[in-house]
């Protein structure tokens, strides 16, 4: 039974809740997504959902946001097997922040910009499981049962990506 | 060049952040050095979780057109009401060496603040045990920003039940009489800030239930909540938690309790007290929320 989120069950409304539009974006984006395709990800992962939903040999979804937000993961990957990475991140969080007022505080804003630069430099599966971990809050066990991996496999992608993002912080200097 | 002293620093850091990572304290018996490492690796997850929590909220949010660009994409009704971004008040802790950076976009150089305390992955872990066809909502280690606030307090019961269970899945609070003020502020600590400066500053509004309540520094406590639904920003993580004034400090009157649901209005101003709204129809919050956002056009953050 779709939990208590999931509007989704009416056949007219939308399958991803309107609260999980944002996240899916963010977690298309941070899987390196360029802005002009964001759109056609958020579309396929509505498909997913839709077809998740008309499957009735498949469990049903509790949460359809964590589960958009999985989905999202696999289409960022997917999408990088074909195409070349955007690396166009940072500019388009500069240019998010340029927009939307107020910005968050620049001590932040250098925080995040340090984040991106070193996500760009990671594998999309590292990535992956970064946005999971630390975007979408799951734990290890949940990611590795989502993307149906080994646990130990996600914790060494996790291991890796976050001492490498650790690289970055080094020099930063905290008050 | 690499001196023996910093190779083993840096195993010890490698071996802290896998254990913290994994959701282990440090070993039993372990030396100065290995619990200074244990924080340092505690302090730079919570970093990177403070910054995934920034980035998702820069790339959530459709970009406005621009000279060869796509449109803004269709963010449908993703947001009830459009508000400011929130603001996060980090801790004091130092990280790392003693160096700074200068960003692109800033064109100044900044020191990043850090949150200190608890910041690992493990500590803010809630429940939740999603399959790829079954899935919890998100749990737990979200940015540790500490925010600040001054009294924040309000009426209705509370439900006792501070449990980890997903906000999907996760029973109203237990209302009583205080239901029947539906949709209301619940309390106002009278500090002279309105709704509409609250609400134009906030640093975040959400629906959500106070999950834990602990002594901070001098009158302020840590409140952490539950989030079932971002309001501003139009995401964030499912758990949160601010310091704020004790309300039972100056007097202001009623205080929150563990497991009270609410629609909150945390505002910018740590003098200001947080606004509460009652459930479970918070339509008419949301109403008085977009009325202030309407009002709060000439309002400097």
């Amino acid at each position: 039974m779709l939990g208590d989120g999931a509007a989704a069950t009416n056949a007219s409304a939308d399958p991803l809740p309107a609260a999980g539009v944002g996240r899916v974006r963010a977690v298309l984006a941070l899987g390196g997504v360029p802005a002009h395709e964001l759109d056609d990800g958020v579309q396929q992962v509505r498909l997913k959902l839709l077809e998740q939903a008309a499957n009735r040999h498949k469990e049903e979804i509790r949460d359809p946001v964590a589960w958009a937000v999985v989905v999202a993961s696999r289409v960022a990957v997917d999408w990088h097997r074909g195409q070349r990475r955007d690396d166009g991140l940072r500019e388009r969080i500069t240019a998010s922040w340029a927009t939307a007022a107020p910005a968050p505080s620049p001590e932040d804003r250098v925080l995040a910009l340090t984040i991106a630069e070193g996500m760009a430099g990671l594998p999309e599966t590292h990535r992956q499981v970064l946005t999971l971990r630390f975007y979408a809050d799951l734990p290890v066990r949940d990611i590795a049962l989502a993307l149906d991996v080994p646990e130990g496999t996600v914790k060494s992608r996790l291991h890796a990506a976050v001492a490498a993002l650790r690289e970055r912080l080094t020099g930063i200097e905290v008050s | 060049m690499t001196t023996p002293e910093d190779e083993a620093r840096a195993a010890l850091d490698a071996a802290a952040l896998a254990r913290v990572l994994d959701g282990m304290d440090p070993e039993s018996g372990a030396d100065n050095l290995a619990r200074e490492a244990h924080q340092r690796a505690v302090a730079d997850v919570a970093l990177i979780s403070r910054a995934f929590g920034v980035l998702g909220d820069a790339l959530a949010a459709p970009l406005p057109a621009a000279p060869g660009a796509e449109p803004a994409a269709d963010e449908a009704s993703a947001e009830v009401i459009a508000l400011p971004l929130w603001r996060r008040r980090p801790g004091r802790t130092m990280l790392a060496a003693a160096a700074s950076i200068a960003v692109m976009g800033l064109g100044a150089t900044v020191i990043v603040a850090n949150s200190n305390d608890d910041g690992g992955s493990s500590s803010a872990t809630a429940a939740g045990a999603p399959s790829p066809n079954d899935m919890q909502a998100p749990a737990a280690p979200a940015p540790q920003a500490q925010y600040r606030s001054n009294a924040l307090s309000a009426t209705g019961s509370a439900a006792g039940d501070s449990s980890a269970a997903a906000p999907a899945a996760a029973a109203p609070a237990a209302k009583s009489a205080a239901a029947t003020k539906a949709g209301s502020a619940a309390y106002d600590d009278g500090t002279g800030e309105s709704l509409v400066d609250a609400v134009a500053c906030a640093r975040g509004i959400f629906i959500g239930q106070v999950v834990s309540i602990n002594p901070a520094s001098g009158d302020q406590v840590s409140l952490t909540f539950k989030v079932s639904n971002w309001l501003t920003p139009g995401s964030g993580p499912s758990r949160i938690t601010y310091t704020v004034g004790d309300s039972d400090a100056d007097g202001t009157g009623g205080k929150l309790k563990k497991g009270q649901e609410r629609l909150f209005v945390v505002p910018r101003s740590t003098s200001a007290s947080v606004y509460t709204f009652l459930g479970p129809d918070y339509d008419a919050a949301k109403a008085k929320i977009a009325k202030a956002q309407d009002q709060d056009k000439n309002v400097q953050c």
